[in-house]
């Protein structure tokens, strides 16, 4: 058997790899706090009543549709190329600009969807009890949606909002495609030295750091879900 | 923007639809097939499989979609060349197609989300449906065509709708092995002037119809399917 090179192309690339995490984490943060803020925007569109509202949920629905309708690699392909024709209209030179910016446009667009509609979901899954409770009391607008409404959303939607952006943190392995060098482009970058010989084992390394990074999201978030859950007194 | 061009490339594109449909249709296919078998050895907790399959579907859900791609079309042939040289074949890597090896990463992918799917599905099936299958005398595996899978098979509808599209969403990355579906055709076409933008526009566009026409089919499948679930 001959998988030693493969072996080997696996503990020589594994630092090598391991180097640029703080790349990949340091653009899934980005993504997550961007999309979520997009999101809110959205589900708040989608959620209001008034007639601008109205008008306004024509564009986020076909923005939802073709966000969830076409696939990933085609939309950062989109952006990639898109965003420098859509600049050079308005005169501004995009050539200079860091990869990294277009991938976090990609990305955060493409979650700010899916994070909004949780959130409409978990928004509407409240009880209306809750409201007239904070209005009983003399709470205003404002107060209702930031100490009853808004916690409450977030704690139903956080476990979905949690394996949307795990997602989100595998998908952007796709983001290599248009030179973006994180522990996917680099590993790439890799296997292309290679002269042919142990790819597997630079994408099995590959591989394990992502298992690893899920790993530890995930109970990143599940910790965070059961202190939220902790405060009783909400239920 | 070259309106002319961009005319002129849409029946090359048109023709690279079947192949995309082809491999997400196999995919599908044998995704299912494996999902339930992972769904019963789950269900049944066999020895050893149950747990080779928890092992199999933590790995799958770690690991992105690309990675798996690249393993599968890096790690088979190797293993394929390994083991017919332990008896003395050579074998030319060159001769596996890349859209089966697309398959194959495809395949292994969604059968750990199928699995889960049918699972959530078939455990929804009131116990007295079996009871019920075994009291006029079906065997268990009659009682599992005839009983459950129809009923089982109505509560699954969404999420299967949801996963066939994503099967067909991530057939795009195929073009990175040099298959050339929909999205390699578009690189293609877009190479030789560099008018990518339009080109995946119009790929965008095409993955956004058959989108829509798959859930379309589904949510007729459901209204149709619908009478079902006051059984279950």
């Amino acid at each position: 058997m001959k998988f030693d090179k493969e072996l080997q192309a696996f503990i020589g690339s594994f630092p090598k790899l391991v180097e640029y995490v703080p790349i990949t984490l340091r653009c899934f943060v980005f993504i997550v706090l961007i999309a979520f803020a997009l999101s809110v925007i959205i589900a708040a569109i989608n959620l209001g009543k008034g007639k601008v509202c109205k008008v306004l949920q024509i564009f986020t629905g076909i923005f939802i549709s073709f966000e969830r309708g076409t696939p990933l690699i085609v939309q950062v392909m989109l952006v990639y190329f898109g965003i420098p024709l859509i600049m050079k209209i308005g005169g501004v030179d995009t050539t200079s600009w860091n990869v990294e910016i277009f991938v976090v446009i990609a990305f955060s667009l493409n979650l700010s969807v899916y994070y909004a509609e949780t959130l409409r979901s978990s928004y509407l899954s409240i009880n209306k009890g809750q409201f007239e409770a904070a209005l009983s009391i003399g709470m205003n607008d404002f107060q209702i949606f930031r100490r009853v409404t808004a916690p409450l959303t977030f704690r139903v939607a956080l476990p979905t909002l949690a394996s949307f952006s795990v997602d989100t943190l595998k998908s952007t392995s796709l983001a290599f495609c248009i030179g973006f060098i994180d522990v996917m482009g680099r590993g790439v970058m890799l296997s292309n030295y290679s002269y042919g010989q142990g790819q597997t084992g630079i994408f099995l390394a590959v591989a394990l750091i992502f298992i690893v990074l899920c790993f530890v999201f995930d109970r990143i978030f599940k910790i965070w879900e059961r202190k939220l859950y902790k405060d009783k007194q909400f239920v | 923007m070259d309106i002319k061009w961009l005319i002129s490339i849409i029946p090359d594109l048109i023709k690279a639809i079947p192949l995309t449909l082809y491999l997400a249709a196999l995919s599908i296919i044998f995704g299912l097939l494996l999902g339930f078998l992972i769904a019963i050895i789950k269900m049944h907790q066999i020895k050893v499989l149950y747990q080779l399959a928890n092992i199999f579907t933590t790995i799958i859900r770690g690991v992105p979609m690309m990675v798996q791609l690249y393993l599968s079309y890096y790690a088979i042939p190797l293993l394929i060349k390994s083991f017919l040289a332990i008896f003395g074949y050579s074998f030319n890597i060159t001769a596996i197609p890349g859209t089966a090896l697309v398959i194959i990463a495809l395949t292994c992918n969604y059968s750990a989300y199928f699995s889960e799917t049918i699972r959530a599905s078939l455990q929804a099936i009131d116990k007295g449906q079996y009871e019920a299958a075994s009291s006029i005398g079906m065997s268990p595996l009659k009682t599992m065509v005839r009983i459950i899978i129809p009923q089982a098979l109505v509560v699954a509808l969404p999420n299967l709708c949801s996963l066939f599209i994503c099967i067909l969403k991530d057939t795009s990355l195929a073009y990175m092995i040099t298959v050339n579906e929909l999205m390699g055709t578009a690189k293609i076409l877009a190479g030789f002037g560099y008018n990518y933008f339009e080109a995946y526009a119009i790929v965008a566009l095409i993955y956004w119809a058959i989108d829509a026409i798959i859930s379309a089919i589904f949510k007729h499948a459901e209204r149709r399917a619908g009478h079902f679930i006051n059984i279950a």
